[in-house]
């Protein structure tokens, strides 16, 4: 008998997310969004491929549908790329998660990635991924605040006096 | 009318104790006890608390957590659901109630057995700490203090890591905990280390002293046993007929013991040290069944290690002579104890601000009263040379030859490793001893070479 939690098995919380996010459709759907069952399933495949490389566990789902729920609304989201966008946020979010060391809630965590996905990185996942979430992350792992700017302009200066 | 009792095939002694529900579970299903359908209900029920736990754990903030994290706390719940378990007399029962109820509630039953636990073992800190002897073997003074075992107290959490002994737990006792984990951990130490302590309180501070410094003259700093020593030159003694208490053993004795031992078995000593461990414990009125237990269980590996010493010629490592590292006129001097920091700032500034040098003279004289406290205001003071001489005539030999030896002058390495107010008490102390006749100054030379500070 083993005690392994890799032997979690996740396939009744993934039909339970599956079916979660097939229900967001309705909300979504005002946007032109909208992923069919297969899209969804691939999506949560997604999810526990991210835990696997990340080294992380989820006992409940949630996390997908608060994603779906906050990006439904970007600017930078069509029915062109929405389902692309959502496989990269949900790989993006786990590593942060690590990167932030678990000091950011999810609901903070998401926050901060659609600001900044809807502005400096103007859409662009790279942007957000390698400059705005690293910098938080660092700024998160060297006990700052998260919009903490470390270049020595007089505009990040007002920005950190306005932060602190 | 004979009980009839369930058969189970379930062995009690290959269930360990330090993880007791993993081995009953491994062990039941060795057995064939738990059929599949069972396997699969209580593995849910796992991931289900380790679900409710985590979720307690993130705060509801986070839905996910590192697979260490998951880990630990499982590791913890389990912990925690065997504690209970081990309070059922048999395993058989206790799988029963494994199958029968929910892992939930063993959960909240074991949770609030390590609640009582921590109460026990709490209880048996304060034991040991009344109970504590002097010495100046720093795993015993560390273990016991802030960072040892009250560190375990501060640090434990019952909830999610119950498993796990924080704390730096250093000194080592006689026999081993090897088997146990988390508060219970905890208990067996400190209960062993209380019987170690009731044994050693037997005898003064300074002969256990000087035996540690005949087992090795920087015992203070090494991982060693104070209890297993001190038994072992109480046999020595009681093999030969000396006084228990004096606990001393002259190498002469110790080739007497090697001469009397060096046709005998394991077998042999082992009756021998049991003979000499009664005389022992009637000698020294032990009454406590515990600890008398405690002293039984350690002559098998006594009779081992003398064995194998008579055998190599070593056993002046295992009985061994007293040794007095300090001379007799040796004077301990304590500095005393230093006035609160708060009280002590508002005095400093007090003085500070005294215009004329009776008054803070009159300061000093006033509020303080140890040397500890005179020497801080001889540094922070600011005081002229003046003024630290009328302080220093305040003193005595003893109390000057302290502060000359705590600032010796060294004029080619004060720039570098002394701050510049000791510079300055150097100089000051340094000139004062050149103002005094020349056989005082030898006589607090003298005081200075025999004077230890403590």
């Amino acid at each position: 008998m083993s005690f392994d939690l890799m032997l979690f098995d996740g396939s009744l919380l993934e039909k339970q997310a599956v079916s979660e996010i097939m229900m967001i459709n309705k909300r979504t759907e005002q946007f032109g969004l909208i992923l069919t069952e297969p899209q969804a399933l691939e999506l949560v495949e997604t999810r526990s491929y991210a835990l696997k490389n990340t080294g992380r566990i989820e006992f409940s789902g949630g996390v997908l549908d608060k994603i779906i729920k906050y990006f439904c609304d970007s600017p930078y989201i069509s029915h062109y790329n929405y389902q692309e966008v959502l496989h990269e946020l949900v790989e993006i979010f786990y590593y942060y998660k690590n990167e932030t060391l678990d000091q950011m809630s999810d609901d903070d965590l998401i926050q901060f990635m659609k600001k900044h996905f809807n502005g400096k990185s103007a859409g662009s996942l790279d942007l957000l991924k390698y400059r705005e979430l690293e910098k938080m992350a660092r700024n998160l792992r060297n006990g700052c605040d998260p919009e903490f700017e470390e270049i020595d302009t007089p505009e990040a200066e007002e920005k950190n006096n306005a932060v602190y | 009318m004979q009980s009839i009792e369930k058969h189970s095939k379930i062995n009690k002694q290959r269930l360990g104790n330090e993880f007791y529900f993993q081995a009953l579970l491994q062990e039941a299903h060795n057995q064939g006890e738990l059929s599949a359908l069972e396997i699969e209900s209580i593995q849910m029920q796992i991931i289900k608390l380790l679900a409710d736990s985590t979720e307690a754990y993130n705060k509801g903030l986070s839905s996910s957590v590192k697979v260490e994290v998951a880990q630990t706390i499982m590791k913890s719940n389990l912990y925690t659901i065997g504690l209970y378990l081990k309070s059922f007399p048999e395993p058989a029962a206790a799988l029963d109630t494994v199958k029968s109820q929910p892992l939930s509630d063993l959960y909240s039953l074991g949770r609030s057995m390590i609640d009582t636990k921590l109460n026990v073992a709490r209880y048996l800190y304060h034991l040991v700490y009344k109970t504590k002897i002097q010495t100046s073997n720093a795993s015993y003074n560390d273990t016991i203090g802030e960072e040892g075992i009250k560190g375990f107290f501060k640090d434990y959490h019952a909830d999610y890591e119950a498993h796990e002994t924080s704390g730096s737990i250093d000194y080592q006792l006689m026999h081993p905990i090897t088997d146990l984990a988390g508060v219970e951990y905890i208990i067996q130490y400190l209960q062993n280390w209380h019987l170690e302590n009731l044994f050693c309180s037997k005898f003064e501070p300074a002969i256990l002293h000087e035996v540690m410094c005949g087992y090795h003259e920087s015992y203070a700093d090494l991982l060693v046993n104070i209890f297993g020593q001190a038994l072992q030159n109480a046999l020595g003694c009681a093999m030969l007929h000396k006084e228990i208490l004096a606990l001393n053993l002259e190498a002469s004795d110790i080739r007497k013991i090697k001469n009397d031992l060096k046709n005998e078995t394991k077998e042999s000593i082992l009756e021998i040290l049991q003979q000499n461990a009664a005389i022992i414990i009637k000698t020294l009125e032990i009454t406590n069944t515990s600890l008398k237990a405690y002293i039984w269980a350690s002559l098998p590996e006594f009779s081992s290690s003398i064995y194998f010493a008579v055998k190599n010629d070593t056993l002046q490592k295992v009985f061994v002579p007293r040794v007095n590292l300090t001379s007799n006129d040796t004077i301990q001097y304590s500095m005393g104890t230093k006035t609160d920091d708060e009280s002590y700032r508002i005095i400093v500034n007090e003085v500070r601000s005294c215009r004329y040098s009776d008054d803070k003279i009159q300061i000093i004289k006033e509020q303080f009263k140890t040397l500890s406290d005179i020497e801080d205001i001889l540094l922070d003071c600011a005081l002229s040379e003046s003024e630290a001489f009328v302080i220093f005539n305040l003193l005595d030999d003893v109390e000057i030859a302290v502060l000359v030896k705590r600032h010796p002058c060294h004029p080619e390495i004060n720039a570098i490793d002394f701050s510049e107010a000791e510079i300055i008490l150097q100089q000051y102390l340094d000139n004062y001893l050149q103002t005094m006749p020349k056989n005082r100054i030898a006589q607090i030379q003298t005081i200075g070479s025999n004077i230890e500070i403590i």
